[in-house]
């Protein structure tokens, strides 16, 4: 048996052509560190979540009880927007500085994201349907976050399509410098257009006489979705860096643990 | 508390299907990424195991010096395909 200290790759046979990363072996027990941690995080403040959404909340006389449904389509939103600015600079920071670990988190992140996309615009069509009366319109908030989705869903696909690590690296590196570009004008375009999509969260006190509000209930959601989306993207980096350093030694000794 | 039974909690003024349906898709989401990641995991790992199980081979023993004839340098740059295909043939 080679030793787990050993630089020679795993096969013992095959070139040093993927030498040993230490920055790369160091996040990858980075980020299964904090993993569990974010994880848990994330468990609790959604408990603490739909306690506030579901049993502190009052029922709004104005807009009914479909409300509660914008306190996980907001966050889902805003999250999935955080998560593509973070793989969109993640990418392209890859792509400037020829480093493989933040192309490798950008390709951890992306279906966090594109799950997160989902959410909102299947909580949206939700919302939609009994307020609205309709599950989906051509509407600039709602055609911007499809938007997102298919630049997720391109983003992934396009990985996918080239098996060369490096190619896909420089392409998708491309692709997130773009999309980053597009994303303050999509931003300003939603809030330019005459939109029949509300903005603004109504600042009220779930509780009386608790100070708190409907606010903080939106706050602690999309804490809970963010941790999530952390535990989730270090998760796969895990995997991400396990598939494509499989030939360094230090993977070897990763077997079982 | 805004609700007198458990019924009014799920019927949710009539909305119950749209608020629920909201949460349920979160959570559905949620636990099918986790799934597929538990699963991609095992399979790396399960990949990386078979990695091991020939490695003794081909490290100081006398198949392991025979090994980069059998396995040329050109085909073990491309990946594990060589190698997994050396453990079927080997059991």
């Amino acid at each position: 048996m080679p030793s787990c200290s050993s630089a020679i790759p795993a096969d013992g046979i095959g070139p040093p052509d993927r030498l040993e990363r230490p920055g790369v072996e160091d996040w990858y027990r980075r980020a299964g560190k904090f993993a569990p941690w974010f994880g848990w995080a994330a468990a609790v403040s959604f408990g603490a979540a739909i306690y506030l959404v579901f049993a502190a909340a009052p029922t709004e006389a104005v807009r009914g009880e479909h409300h509660r449904i914008a306190f996980i389509h907001g966050p889902a939103t805003w999250v999935s927007v955080l998560i593509y600015v973070l793989t969109g600079a993640a990418a392209a920071f890859g792509l400037m500085t020829k480093q493989q670990l933040p192309s490798m988190l950008a390709s951890a992140l992306a279906p966090t994201g594109a799950m997160l996309a989902f959410v909102s615009l299947w909580t949206g069509a939700l919302w939609g349907k009994p307020v609205w009366g309709v599950w989906w319109v051509w509407d600039a908030h709602l055609s911007s976050e499809l938007l997102l989705l298919f630049l997720f869903l391109g983003f992934i696909a396009l990985r996918e399509a080239i098996d060369d690590n490096g190619r896909a690296d420089r392409a998708s590196g491309v692709l997130g410098l773009a999309g980053l570009v597009a994303l303050p004008v999509l931003h300003f375009a939603v809030h330019w257009w005459n939109s029949r999509h509300g903005h603004a969260f109504p600042d009220v006190r779930i509780a009386p006489g608790s100070g708190i509000s409907s606010f903080v209930a939106v706050l602690t959601m999309s804490g809970s979705l963010a941790c999530y989306a952390l535990a989730a993207a270090m998760t796969r980096l895990r995997v991400v860096i396990l598939e494509r350093e499989r030939s360094a030694a230090w993977v070897s000794c990763e077997r079982g643990s | 508390m805004n609700w007198d039974s458990w019924g009014a909690l799920w019927a949710m003024g009539g909305d119950g299907i749209y608020v629920w349906g909201a949460y349920l898709v979160a959570l559905v989401v949620a636990a099918t990424e986790i799934g597929i990641l538990a699963l991609s995991r095992r399979a790396i790992l399960a990949h990386l195991g078979r990695f091991a199980r020939i490695r003794p081979a081909t490290s100081d023993t006398e198949a392991g010096r025979r090994s980069p004839l059998i396995f040329p340098r050109t085909e073990r740059v491309g990946g594990a395909s060589a190698n997994g295909a050396a453990v079927r043939h080997r059991r």
